[in-house]
């Protein structure tokens, strides 16, 4: 098996600057992680929620997020960030 | 040389007929109604339709499903009209089994008492009469009747055409639908042009149908209808006033089944749905449960797209878990089994080879298209979970909430649904976490879904979390054996 | 929408007139009149080629046997002159007609050989009827003469056409080359 078998077809693929623009969407809100409390993220990628979710703005998006704490027992998180504030 | 008349048996088969003709024509109506579009080919592509009978236009940049196409029809022209497809399905098929009885039963009679010489023409000549009674017709008279027959040639010719062609072309065509048929013997479904060209070709069968119908009373109307009517009444042309009330009160106790069986469905759809899919599900576990799937479509047959019926989860923790590619989603295995599991989806990937299978999906709503999946047979789980002998039924249970995901669907709730364990084996019984190549996409059931290739979509969950073995289904839901069965009266066995 | 309508109904009239008229709306709403006064427009079709080349052989089946009458094959051998002018014309322009029909390219011009083709449709109609019933100059013979196949199947090829042509009209059917715009 190998990364890409596994990658969906859905999923947006972010640049650096991309990621780091949502970094900082999470510090502007003070995003902390709602398992262990924890600040500090990785960004991973990104899924449009817009056409394929019904209550989904059309411009909404899920942002991967990872917990930094390697204790963190459920470090895998996400926000919904509007296209504009991140792509 | 047998007295072409009108016998009792005949007489009584005619208005028979009538009822289940026209119940056949109301419930078939319904059911396009649900999916209101024809096409050719085996492909329901968005846009590739050649018919639509709708004026719903869907949006672009939104999800939209095959539940949001659906029309509602008039009780006048569907049965029972008002976007029921459960009700029109168990009106169709079990008047459809009526009328393949009275049918057979018809034929047995015609040939025993020598009558199928009204209808079958043993003449070349009776072609060139009948084309100068399509030129006596379009003179605007009368052509005469065949010698010591009740009809004249051309009508001969149409009779035994809607007897012995189109009658059958309906049935086989019907069948050309059904999922279990198709799955069986993929070679029926080329045979039609495609499940999609059958369908239409079914579509052009009622409409022969209504057309037959429309000339044959202009026809009688011309003939004279008191003596006609009386012969289908008495069968023999005296007491005409009489034969007239009589047919009359015969035409209104079928307008009463009609508006009996609409009010009954519309007021009371759990009944009907037990009471007549009591009798359907009979049939149906004979003559098409033992149809087992084995196909195997080439490449080149897959569908550019393909349809969905019910929308993703749409709940925070199911979005994260999905832009997290499901790492963190776990399938919980339980019930009347040895060894309960829980199995994340590189377990499930890791649990042996892949399987795959190009298979023909069909909607209940009656559009298909052919899609490869990929994943683990269900067999390969059940000889690791090893159900106990008492465990006859396998629950899926989803991550979809109706109430919350699908604005068109009726009712709410988790979706989920029952599996007989005698269909877990098949060899196309899959779970699979692959499309066309690719991780299942979202839309189509991510991170699993099931295929059991000799049943209708519905049936084949998607977006499974849990899946339960279990002795008896009427505790879960509202006891009918799934989430469309409870709120929308649907089979639980679907081979057709 | 239509419940909406319904309870507006209910809560702006009382007494019993209002409740009689929310239950007509009720029942009308029930058996769906709407709907059904507009079934057409719930019925819609992408066949263009076929519409067109349907449409073509019908016309050029009425040209046919315009043709036919003219070259000898009419009933009275001895017509009028009028009578022999209205044939060339009418074969001349369904010829005309059904040619444009399929310059693609000239969307326009597809329109008017199909207004052209109804237009001499509803001629040759008018022309049998007014011969069998009024009666034309010089051919009284032709009065209440409707036995006579090959005039019936004239009108209703005419019919035909002028039927498909109203049913591109009107939007149930598209004719080459339009295609529909269903992205759905």
């Amino acid at each position: 098996m190998t990364a890409t078998d596994t990658r969906r077809p859905e999923i947006t693929v972010l640049t650096d600057e991309q990621k780091s623009r949502a970094l900082e969407e999470v510090r502007r809100r003070a995003g902390t992680c709602s398992s262990c409390g924890g600040e500090q993220f990785i960004v991973g990628d990104a899924l449009y929620l817009g056409f394929l979710f019904v209550s989904e703005n059309l411009d909404a998006y899920m942002v991967a997020l990872t917990c930094a704490n390697p204790e963190c027992p459920a470090p895998r998180r996400g926000i919904r960030l509007p296209a504009s504030q991140f792509l | 040389m047998v007295v072409l008349d009108y016998p009792a048996w005949l007489r009584i088969e005619h208005w028979v007929n009538v009822l289940f003709v026209t119940l056949l024509i109301r419930s078939g109506i319904e059911i396009v109604a649900t999916h209101p579009k024809l096409y050719r080919g085996n492909d329901s592509r968005p846009g590739a339709e050649w018919a639509r009978f709708t004026r719903k236009t869907m949006p672009t940049d939104k999800l939209y499903d095959t539940l949001d196409e659906e029309e509602s029809y008039s009780s006048l022209v569907s049965l029972p009209g008002h976007k029921n497809l459960g009700m029109g399905r168990h009106w169709h098929f079990v008047t459809v089994i009526g009328w393949i009885l009275v049918g057979i039963a018809y034929y047995i009679l015609l040939f025993a008492t020598g009558q199928w010489h009204r209808y079958v023409p043993y003449s070349w000549s009776i072609f060139a009469e009948a084309w100068n009674d399509i030129l006596t017709y379009l003179s605007f008279k009368l052509p005469p009747l065949l010698p010591g027959e009740p009809l004249d040639a051309i009508q001969k010719l149409t009779y035994a055409g809607v007897i012995f062609l189109l009658a059958p072309f309906q049935i086989f065509t019907g069948a050309a639908q059904s999922p279990a048929v198709e799955a069986h013997f993929p070679w029926y479904v080329r045979l039609w042009g495609g499940r999609q060209t059958a369908r239409s070709l079914h579509f052009f069968g009622l409409l022969g149908f209504v057309g037959f119908i429309a000339v044959h009373l202009t026809m009688i109307g011309l003939w004279g209808w008191p003596q006609l009517n009386a012969l289908m009444i008495f069968g023999q042309a005296r007491h005409l006033g009489w034969a007239l009330a009589a047919s009359l009160a015969i035409v209104a106790a079928i307008v009463v089944v009609h508006i009996a069986a609409t009010v009954w469905s519309l007021k009371s759809p759990r009944s009907v749905q037990r009471a007549l899919g009591f009798v359907i599900n009979h049939g149906r576990l004979v003559a098409l449960r033992p149809m087992v799937s084995r196909q195997r479509y080439p490449q080149s047959a897959l569908s550019p797209e393909h349809r969905v019926n019910g929308k993703p989860p749409d709940s925070d923790d199911y979005k994260v878990m999905a832009v997290h590619h499901f790492v963190d989603w776990t399938l919980h295995v339980g019930g009347l089994v040895e060894h309960p599991m829980t199995l994340t989806l590189a377990d499930l990937r890791a649990l042996g080879d892949k399987q795959t299978q190009r298979v023909l999906h069909n909607c209940v709503q009656g559009w298909s298209s052919v899609g490869e999946w990929g994943g683990v047979p269900l067999r390969q789980l059940l000889e690791l979970v090893k159900p106990l002998p008492q465990a006859r039924h396998i629950c899926f249970l989803t991550m979809q909430d109706a109430g919350r995901d699908e604005p068109s669907a009726e009712g709410a709730g988790q979706f989920y649904e029952v599996l007989d364990m005698s269909l877990a084996r098949h060899p196309q019984c899959l779970l699979a976490y692959e499309m066309n190549g690719a991780p299942l996409p979202i839309e189509h059931g991510a991170p699993l879904r099931l295929r059991i290739e000799n049943q209708v979509g519905f049936k084949m969950a998607k977006w499974i979390s849990r899946i339960e073995f279990i002795s008896d289904y009427h505790a879960i839901g509202q006891g009918m054996g799934g989430w469309r069965e409870d709120n929308v009266y649907y089979d639980k066995d679907v081979e057709v | 929408m239509a419940q909406t309508a319904g309870r507006e109904i209910a809560l702006a009239t009382d007494g019993r007139a209002g409740a009689g008229r929310a239950a007509i709306a009720h029942a009308a709403r029930w058996i769906g009149i709407a709907q059904l006064i507009s079934f057409y427009r719930y019925i819609a079709f992408n066949v263009p080629r076929v519409i067109t080349a349907a449409g073509i052989v019908v016309l050029l089946g009425v040209a046919a046997i315009q043709l036919y009458w003219l070259v000898g094959g009419f009933p009275v051998p001895a017509y009028p002159t009028y009578m022999g002018v209205y044939f060339g014309l009418l074969v001349a322009v369904t010829v005309l007609a059904a040619g444009s029909m399929v310059v693609g390219s000239q969307p326009k011009l597809v329109r008017l050989g199909w207004m052209l083709g109804s237009v001499v449709s509803v001629a040759s109609i008018a022309m049998y009827v007014a011969s069998r019933t009024v009666g034309l100059p010089g051919l009284p013979r032709l009065v209440l003469w409707w036995d006579y196949p090959l005039g019936t199947f004239a009108m209703t090829l005419a019919a035909v056409f002028v039927a498909l042509h109203l049913s591109v009209v009107t939007g149930m059917n598209v004719a080459y080359p339009q295609r529909r715009d269903w992205h759905d």
